[in-house]
């Protein structure tokens, strides 16, 4: 990439007046001032304002987008509604952010054949909300659903609260119409699925725009369950909690969601809401289970026995909708509510074998006990993903330093006992360095070969995902450190 | 005319099975991968050598995290072998595949069901290889050993390079090892079959179950000529509607009548089955007889009925003839015995064509269906497969 100062301005200059004809003045936002609420996702450590702001409205646009960006040598940031959680959208190198947001079409449900074809800026429970009426729903429900994209959905893989039963988002995907860096437009999979021959789309799906654009999901949709069963059961001790988790799975049982809260953020929640949590509680366990009526009693009976054999000290069981969306309502907002105790936050999303959940938990309090950090868990037991909240002042480059340092031990430490560093919210520039933990040269090697047959020019939202060997991203300082 | 290489390589370790196909590369040679061979579906080039390297002594559970509910095998362990060892701890894998050519499913290796995305009836209600591939070892056409995914039940990190394996037919590269993720076996399996006058009663019973609060395991659409060998010895009528669940005894049994209560099931006979007649003709829906032409059709589900009416009618034309859809699902699978297997497969094509529906030959070597967009295949092939030593998947 050619970034001489002054050549490389005369490209940018050419870049915005080709991309201001293409889309209009509203189409593009190049004002530094404005600029700033761009400048990172949900991880906000690493800032990094990007050239420009560009807001397609089709395909066609984005086809066009990416051959001007092509031509004049310049990233190609892709972006939903920013609501990452590892700095995918972060600019560490000169680029454009091409935003979905207004590509917002559902353009074809099919209820017959279950099935829906949705631009990539459309919201996630804008879909389900949208098909409601018929029963359906589009099963991937990531906390930040009221907010997040399909698109970014699809490429960082999410997750959410009911994947233990449905599964994450490429379970959920048909096809997606992409666009690569060289502007084509291709069409994997469709209402059909995929069939025989590579599975590109599932592929594409978890790449985080390293490999191409995506413009439009055909989404699997699946009925909503006709009943359900949520319960609490409360636990004076982390472990215990943590035991039933693995007590559950090992007795092949699939609730459609299982959450543990730990001692901490029940209070932090239960001041926020105001639940009837009780406050001096080690832990919770919010369980839900779903499907045809009949049965549903007996699972919960179950999954009680377990948790009473695991010592937990109450269990409140129910059907009341009322009481249940407020449960999964605290829970989805149990981020946010981090906000009245800490001016911040950095959560990790290690995915680990469920078996061993009692003994991370125990590490990452010692971690972070030996860090001076205070820390909550909030996360999805049933699925090993742990989400450890890790609380700091962005103001104190010291808590900074300990948080990001204590972060980094957790992840070791769950790769050690055969995790993953990242359940649903991607790699981004976050986890680079732990990737060569993960994956040998060899592995990553085939990441980049795939990445290299598609992506000519390195255009596509480089220097994420992927580690490059000579490359060191400073997260506080993202665009210091990336040779040019 | 193609040269086979003499004798087969049948390695028994990933890196035996590294070794072999890395100086098989050095040569230019294809390579030819093969399992129980069952669906041999990958093209070569004719003017080249082919060496053939079976995977069936790499045979092996790796490991079973039985708590975990995943298990690590290696490519040639077979379905049955792999299902009987997940049993003594009351785990299996959900799926049924089916076996072309009359030969029995369960004798199928996991790395080539994987390969080419066989999955059966138990597809609808119990997912897909994404859903139970956590991770894989394969080769690539250097012969370089490869690791993707993971262990675990969700993971984000990286490119995940197994998805890719899924369908390739072991184009892009050969599957060594593979993390899948296990089930409790189910207490109980019911079913009821309904005996429909009609393909387009069957359709609207099929879109009134789909739109109901059952939740089946399968459903299962055969056509009467196909049914008059069933097992249980019942008798058929033009359209049978096999619905399935997997669970509890009452929770099954609940479903079922729930079903059967159905308005639009109200004036179709209808017969249950319990568990091992449950479980005994769902397997025989997946056993496709040795034929001249064989065939998988991908449609939607709506389209089953209208297709199955269709192709039942051109196959009456043309001899003996075996048709079984996953309705639900969409998947129709047939065979046909016949003295003009390419006539039959010209018109069954035009008919997937007029339809907008793909077409994959199973038995007999005939094209299938153009692929709608082959330039990322061809991308690939061209940066993890230059020599083209593994052949391309059955798209044109």
């Amino acid at each position: 990439m050619n970034a001489t100062a002054e050549p490389f301005a005369t490209e940018v200059q050419q870049a915005f007046a080709q991309l201001r004809t293409l889309l209009g003045p509203g189409g593009i936002i190049a004002d530094p001032d404005e600029l700033v609420v761009y400048e990172c996702d949900g991880f906000t450590i690493p800032r990094a304002r990007p050239l420009a702001v560009v807001f397609p409205t089709h395909t066609q646009h984005v086809s066009e987008i990416l051959k001007i960006l092509s031509r004049h040598h310049l990233a190609v940031l892709p972006r939903g509604s920013g609501t990452g959680l590892c700095g995918g959208i972060v600019a560490v190198t000169p680029g454009v952010q091409v935003s979905t947001a207004r590509m917002k079409t559902i353009h074809q449900i099919d209820v017959r054949n279950r099935w829906a074809l949705v631009d990539a800026g459309v919201l996630n429970l804008r879909l389900s909300d949208a098909i409601a009426d018929a029963q359906l729903h589009f099963a991937p429900d990531p906390s930040s659903q009221r907010a997040s994209t399909i698109g970014g959905n699809v490429a960082t893989n999410a997750g959410g609260l009911h994947t233990l039963k449905y599964g994450v988002t490429v379970n959920h995907i048909l096809g997606v119409e992409v666009v690569l860096a060289d502007g084509s437009i291709h069409v994997l999979g469709g209402p059909h699925g995929h069939d025989i021959g590579p599975d590109f789309t599932g592929l594409i799906c978890g790449t985080e725009g390293t490999l191409a654009l995506i413009t439009r999901v055909w989404c699997r949709l699946i009925p909503k369950p006709r009943a359900f069963r949520t319960a609490l059961a409360i636990f004076d001790s982390t472990q215990h909690c943590c035991q039933t988790v693995a007590d559950l799975i090992a007795a092949g049982i699939i609730p459609a969601a299982l959450e543990m809260m730990d001692g901490a953020m029940i209070r932090i929640v239960e001041d926020a809401f105001h639940l009837g949590f009780p406050r001096s509680a080690q832990a919770l366990l919010l369980i839900e289970v779903d499907g045809p009526e009949i049965g549903l009693e007996e699972d919960m009976n179950h999954i009680e026995q377990l948790a009473r054999k695991n010592n937990a000290t109450d269990i409140q069981r129910g059907s009341d909708p009322a009481r249940r969306d407020a449960l999964w309502s605290a829970r989805r907002r149990a981020f946010a509510a981090i906000g009245r105790v800490s001016p911040s936050y950095c959560t990790q999303d290690a995915c680990i074998p469920r078996s061993k959940l009692p003994m991370v938990i125990a590490k990452i309090a010692e971690i972070c006990t030996r860090h001076h950090l205070q820390i909550t868990n909030v996360f999805h037991a049933g699925d090993g993903n742990v989400h450890p909240v890790l609380m700091y002042d962005e103001n104190d480059p010291a808590a900074v330093q300990r948080t990001l340092e204590a972060s980094g031990e957790i992840l070791r430490f769950c790769i050690s006992v055969g995790g993953t560093v990242t359940g649903e919210h991607g790699v981004g520039i976050e986890k680079l360095p732990y990737m060569r933990d993960m994956f040998s040269p060899d592995d990553l090697h085939a990441m980049h070969r795939i990445r290299r047959a598609l992506v000519t020019d390195d255009q596509m939202n480089p220097f994420k995902v992927l580690p490059r060997d000579g490359v060191t991203i400073d997260l506080e300082h993202p665009q210091r450190h990336v040779p040019q | 005319m193609t040269e086979i290489a003499a004798q087969p390589k049948r390695p028994t370790t990933p890196d035996e099975l590294s070794a072999a196909i890395a100086a098989a590369a050095q040569t230019g040679t294809q390579i030819h991968l093969t399992g129980s061979n069952s669906l041999p579906l990958t093209r070569f080039d004719a003017v080249r050598p082919v060496q053939t390297i079976s995977t069936l002594r790499m045979n092996k559970l790796l490991e079973h995290a039985i708590a975990d509910m995943t298990v690590t095998v290696q490519a040639g362990i077979t379905l049955e072998s792999l299902q009987k060892q997940l049993a003594w701890h009351n785990q299996w894998l959900p799926i049924d595949p089916p076996a072309p050519g009359g030969r029995s499913p369960g004798h199928r290796t996991i790395a080539g069901l994987i390969a080419t995305n066989s999955l059966g009836p138990l597809r609808f209600g119990c997912g897909d290889y994404r859903l139970l591939v956590l991770g894989m070892r394969w080769v690539d056409s250097a012969g370089t050993l490869i690791r993707a995914g993971g262990r675990t039940v969700k993971n984000s990190a990286g490119y995940q390079t197994n998805r890719l394996m899924i369908g390739a037919c072991g184009s892009l590269g050969a599957i060594a090892e593979v993390t899948l993720r296990t089930y409790a076996r189910p207490a109980d399996e019911q079913c009821v079959l309904f005996f429909c006058d009609s393909y387009p009663q069957a359709e609207t019973l099929l879109a009134a179950t789909l739109q109901s609060a059952t939740v089946p395991a399968y459903v299962e659409m055969i056509g009467g000529r196909s049914f008059r060998a069933n097992p249980l010895q019942l008798p058929a009528s033009p359209a049978i509607l096999v619905i399935g669940f997997l669970g509890r005894p009452e929770v099954c049994t609940a479903q079922v009548q729930a079903v059967r209560n159905l308005n639009e099931a109200r004036n179709i006979e209808a017969i249950s089955q319990t568990a091992a007649q449950a479980g005994r003709l769902r397997l025989w829906l997946t056993t496709e007889p040795a034929a001249d032409v064989g065939f998988r059709i991908h449609a939607l589900s709506s389209q089953v009925c209208p297709l199955m009416e269709q192709v039942e009618a051109l196959a009456a034309k043309t001899g003996e003839s075996w048709l079984v859809a996953e309705a639900a699902a969409g998947i129709i699978r047939g065979s046909v015995k016949t003295s003009d297997a390419s006539n039959f497969w010209t018109q069954l094509r035009e008919i997937a064509r007029a339809r907008d529906v793909t077409i994959l030959a199973t038995q007999g070597n005939f094209p299938g269906t153009p692929a709608r967009d082959d330039d990322l295949l061809r991308r690939l092939k061209t940066e993890l497969d230059p020599q083209n030593c593994f052949g391309l998947p059955p798209v044109n």
